[in-house]
């Protein structure tokens, strides 16, 4: 034991160098290895991240902005969806046919000009010029015919007519992409598309090559993980106007809410994950639920022209409406799916909750729940089923069954349904014990 | 005459010619730098030759500042590993060691709950030689309390303390709280779950003091929860407070050592006698230059051990972001404060928290002025060698008990779940999360698979029992609702062949739930992946048994012996029957889940 150590110095001395070279060795070996494994950390931790970022998605998101991200109808935005990460379906035609209409509309002010020139002309001819100068205005005017003139190859008019042939087949080949498209606009892509297409030409391009952007249809300057983050920090100011009183608030701690900046970090990383690159197909933007809505949209919703009346929240006043009128069960089921707009033009996505008793108490069986379990309850007494989904409907606050939270149930229904469309969806859940 | 107008070099060229003159000057150059030892005498030392008189090699340690703190010669008995086996020295290398790592990485770090989580991911990802360097200051620091305590038991073994060590002996006890501390203190920093944990259940016990406990953790803390001001504390304590006491008592401990020089083996002294500054010629081995090339060269292989420890063996654990609302299922203290911890248990939390610890260290402290008895030999201090075995008994058992393992009641489900989903924490990781992504195939497995001659048949019967009675509902609703799963796949299925890992966690499921047999009667367990994002995967794990009351651990039974079950009451109270008139037992379900990102590999 006494003489465990190196007796002779050269041995300690030897020993001890080879152990410092032997030790800058290793250092150097690590530092060579050292851009490779950073690279890999960083990709691990980006998944860990994404990890954490499901998780805190499926608990805090998934209640509006659906369980796939795919959205709720009328409720949150899609956010797995070809919109937010820019994928443009037009974008090949549409970009052949913006450089020829932005060519054709060069030409035509190009045509303009002349034309303002020739009056010119012929205004200066009134006003006595000398002979040469009538010469020279002859002469100019002479020209300016040939290039408007359409019959003469090579002048604007023909050249506007050569790219119009252009056009055209490319104009086929969008309205044929358009179409596809059009299941995705009734759920909200392209919202102004109607109006747009009666402008047409340029305007009309240049609105689907926006709007194919959900950053270019909001403004953003930025990049998507900074308009994803801005949202999760401020939320969404006023959405509510849009969204039938759901509002987007803020979910970071910077702005009052609960999580982390971190925390954000990591579920912006997880709405990164769902970018599919080229590769997004039209399967996926039909799997969207719901696209985003601007808050002009929603006030021409409820501007429609001669809609019926809305029913309000007066409920003995509404349960008497309701009970003069006959539903239509498969009327019922449409609005409840959010199939098809409500008479008043609303889209309402009942189904997106009341489903297998997830957010909400399930429907399925609720026409024998409501007989049989609820209106036993004491404070029900003398009402009947159609009282009690009435209530249900436009005063959801009103009585919470048990194991759910209250709050959740949006109180827009009263401007948001006719006394018919209630009717037709009390129809409907009837339906289901028949 | 001069050249210049002063004696200069160029006068010494001209009378002594050139090279003489650059030797000369270079000779003289080397004295200054050592103190005293021209180059030849360094040969000559190294050479092991006679040496001039006054001997050169005791001036460095008269003249210069470094080696004025080493005593020039040692007593040749001392030289080897026993009995001071390098404990000292190696604690005191680990001190420079420590403060050089330390400040590459206070470069990187910034002490704020905000942004000091992501300075260890950028250590990690974006600093060059970032991982090891904090590798090694991690580890450094384990080995640092390791050895300091070790050194410790060392001194008291061979009855070192005695006088006239009394007082080096107590500052010694001051570094040894001081180390705890510094260890302690830097836990915190990398503010992740196991810091965040950790530390608050160390720091909790200042909250058992007496009077003054809400004050005193207010002080430690900084805020009634561990937050902003309290990370400030502990870096500052860290970096700041700490190093400065640490420093002023290695002076003062030193100072001793130099003062009384090294205790001598035991059996070499006289009862009573301290010969260690009284060394015969004969038996002096002097440090320029045995000692100190044996003491760089205990340096060196120190470090290399340390180095390839950190590139193959070991790395310091960084979990998830803090987080003061979720605390993690068997949190615990820092290994050295495991003792601590499991006092704790034993009962009263200000007795076993502060003033047994206190009470230990404090009689550590003074032992030397209580056993003042001369003798040295082993012979004589059976009583004081018993104490230290007990000592060193206690403390293993002590912290044994710290362990989460030991005393705390969890429910059987909770346990098993959290075993095999466990985030990685003082290295174990849940098995379930290190399937390969590959092997995580999408599907619902079951346990009942497990030990069936025909897995598919088994599989179906399985299936359609428990979707008659209400079990697969049951799990659908804990899955769907509670835990926002997106939906269940349609049907159980095999394990594919190619999936070895997960039949082997559902392997371990169905061990675990047949070791619980008792606490989980007819229990059967499930896994469900399904595929949440192309490269992301979700792994949910599910047990479902019959509901047995149990209290503390220990399933309750009837005057027969028979487990006491629970049944589905009605609103009154009353079992629900079923329609033989038997109560319906009541079914309980668990369940656990993670996601699992390809590219985010955990490993064994």
């Amino acid at each position: 034991m006494n003489r465990l150590i190196i007796e002779s110095i050269e041995g300690r001395i030897s020993l001890g160098i080879t152990m410092f070279v032997a030790i800058m060795v290793l250092i150097g070996w690590v530092a060579i290895n050292e851009p490779a494994r950073m690279a890999a950390f960083e990709r691990q931790h980006l998944g860990r991240s994404i990890e954490r970022g499901a998780e805190l998605f499926a608990a805090n998101c998934s209640t509006c902005h659906g369980a796939n991200g795919l959205g709720i109808a009328e409720r949150a935005p899609g956010l797995n969806n070809p919109q937010l990460f820019g994928h443009d379906f037009l974008a090949s035609v549409n970009v052949a046919i913006a450089r020829l209409e932005r060519t054709q509309s060069e030409i035509n002010s190009r045509i303009a000009d002349a034309n303002r020139e020739r009056e010119a002309l012929i205004t200066e001819t009134t006003q006595n010029p000398s002979p040469e100068r009538l010469t020279e205005i002859a002469a100019r005017i002479r020209e300016i015919d040939a290039t408007l003139n359409p019959d003469v190859e090579g002048s604007l008019p023909a050249q506007i007519a050569a790219i119009d042939e252009q056009l055209a087949p490319l104009y086929e080949q969008r309205a044929a992409l358009l179409d596809k498209l059009m299941p995705a606009v009734d759920k909200g892509y392209l919202p102004q598309l109607e109006a747009r297409m009666a402008q047409g030409g340029l305007a009309l391009t240049e609105y689907l090559i926006r709007d194919a952007d959900r950053l270019r249809q909001a403004d953003w300057a930025g990049d998507l993980a900074g308009f994803l983050r801005t949202t999760l920090i401020h939320g969404r100011p006023g959405s509510q106007d849009a969204w039938g009183g759901t509002l987007m608030v803020s979910w970071s701690q910077l702005g009052g809410g609960p999580l982390r900046p971190d925390q954000v970090e990591d579920i912006v990383n997880y709405i990164l994950n769902w970018d599919k690159g080229d590769n997004w197909t039209l399967e996926d933007l039909y799997a969207v639920n719901q696209f985003m809505k601007l808050k002009a949209d929603a006030a021409l919703v409820s501007a429609g022209g001669d809609r019926p009346q809305t029913i309000g929240s007066d409920v003995n006043a509404a349960y008497e409406a309701v009970m003069m009128l006959t539903g239509d069960a498969e009327v019922g089921k449409a609005i409840y799916n959010g199939d098809s707009r409500t008479l008043v033009g609303t889209r309402l996505g009942c189904s997106s909750c009341h489903l297998g008793g997830v957010q909400a108490p399930n429907t399925e069986t609720t026409w024998e729940t409501v007989n049989n379990v609820r209106l036993a309850l004491p404070q029900f007494a003398g009402y009947d089923a159609e009282r009690y989904l009435i209530e249900s409907i436009l005063m959801p606050n009103a009585y919470i069954v048990d194991g759910y939270a209250s709050g959740v149930m949006p109180v827009t229904y009263p401007d948001q349904l006719s006394a018919q469309d209630i009717a037709n969806i009390i129809a409907y859940i009837k339906s289901y014990s028949e | 005459m001069s050249i210049l107008p002063f004696p200069s070099f160029l006068d010494d060229v001209r009378e002594k010619g050139l090279k003489k003159a650059i030797f000369e000057g270079i000779d003289e150059t080397v004295e200054r730098i050592t103190a005293g030892m021209n180059i030849g005498d360094i040969r000559a030392a190294l050479r092991g030759d006679q040496m001039r008189k006054p001997d050169p090699r005791l001036r460095p340690h008269a003249d210069s500042f470094w080696l004025h703190m080493r005593p020039g010669y040692f007593h040749k008995d001392m030289t080897g590993v026993y009995p001071t086996f390098r404990l000292g020295w190696l604690s005191t290398y680990f001190v420079v060691f420590e403060t050089i790592t330390g400040l590459l990485l206070m470069l990187w770090y910034t002490p704020s709950p905000e942004i000091a989580y992501g300075n260890m991911l950028n250590i990690l990802s974006n600093v060059p030689l970032g991982q090891f360097v904090r590798d090694l200051h991690r580890l450094g620091a384990e080995a640092m309390v390791l050895i300091v305590a070790m050194h410790m038991m060392r001194t008291w073994i061979t009855g070192s303390y005695k006088k006239p060590r009394q007082f080096t002996w107590f500052t010694g006890v001051l570094l040894l709280v001081i180390t705890g501390l510094l260890s302690f203190t830097g836990y915190l920093l990398p503010w992740d779950q196991l810091s965040l944990w950790a530390v608050t259940i160390g720091a909790s016990m200042a909250e058992a003091t007496p009077l003054i406990g809400e004050q005193v953790n207010l002080l430690v803390r900084g805020a009634p929860e561990l937050g902003a001001n309290g990370l400030l504390r502990f870096y500052l304590a860290h970096v700041l407070l700490l190093p400065l006491l640490l420093f002023v008592f290695t002076g003062v401990h030193y100072y001793k050592v130099i003062i009384h020089g090294h205790s001598l083996p035991p059996r070499l002294e006289n009862i009573g006698e301290d010969t260690a500054k009284r060394v015969p010629l004969d038996k002096r081995v002097y440090f320029i230059p045995d000692i100190m090339t044996n003491e760089i060269l205990w340096m060196s292989v120190t470090t290399f051990i340390l180095v390839v420890l950190c590139i193959w063996f070991y790395h310091a654990p960084l979990e998830n972001h803090a987080d003061p609302q979720n605390t993690p299922l068997g949190t615990t203290a820092p290994w050295y404060f495991l003792w601590i911890q499991g006092a704790l248990k034993l009962g009263d939390k200000f007795f076993w928290g502060i003033a047994f610890p206190t009470l230990l260290i404090g009689v550590l402290a003074v032992m030397p002025y209580l056993d003042v008895t001369k003798s040295r030999r082993y012979a004589h201090r059976r009583i004081s060698l018993t104490l230290a075995m007990l000592l060193v008994s206690f403390t293993t058992v002590l912290s044994y008990m710290g362990l989460p393992e030991f005393a705390v009641a969890t429910s059987a489900e909770i346990e098993i779940l959290h075993k095999l989903t466990m985030e990685p924490a003082h290295s174990h990781v849940g098995p379930a999360r290190t399937i390969p992504f590959e092997q995580a195939v999408p599907g619902m497995y079951t346990t009942a698979q497990i030990g069936a001659a025909d897995a598919r048949s088994t599989i179906s019967a399985f299936q359609s029992r428990i979707n008659e009675n209400g079990e697969l509902a049951q799990m659908r609703n804990v899955l769907v609702s509670r835990d926002h799963l997106v939906a269940l796949p349609s049907n159980f299925r095999p394990v594919p062949d190619d999936a070895p890992q997960l039949k082997h966690l559902l392997e371990m499921l169905a061990h675990d739930l047949k070791k619980y047999g008792e606490e989980l009667p007819n229990a059967w367990g499930a896994i469900v992946i399904t595929e949440d994002q192309p490269n992301l995967r979700r792994i949910d794990l599910v047990i479902s048994w019959d509901g047995v009351e149990v209290v503390n651990g220990k399933v309750q039974r009837d005057a027969n012996g028979e487990p006491i079950f629970l049944y589905v009451l009605d609103t009154m109270g009353q079992p629900v029957l079923d329609q033989d008139g038997n109560p319906t037992i009541l079914r309980r379900i668990d369940a656990k889940h993670f996601y699992l990102h390809r590219d985010s590999a955990y490993f064994d």
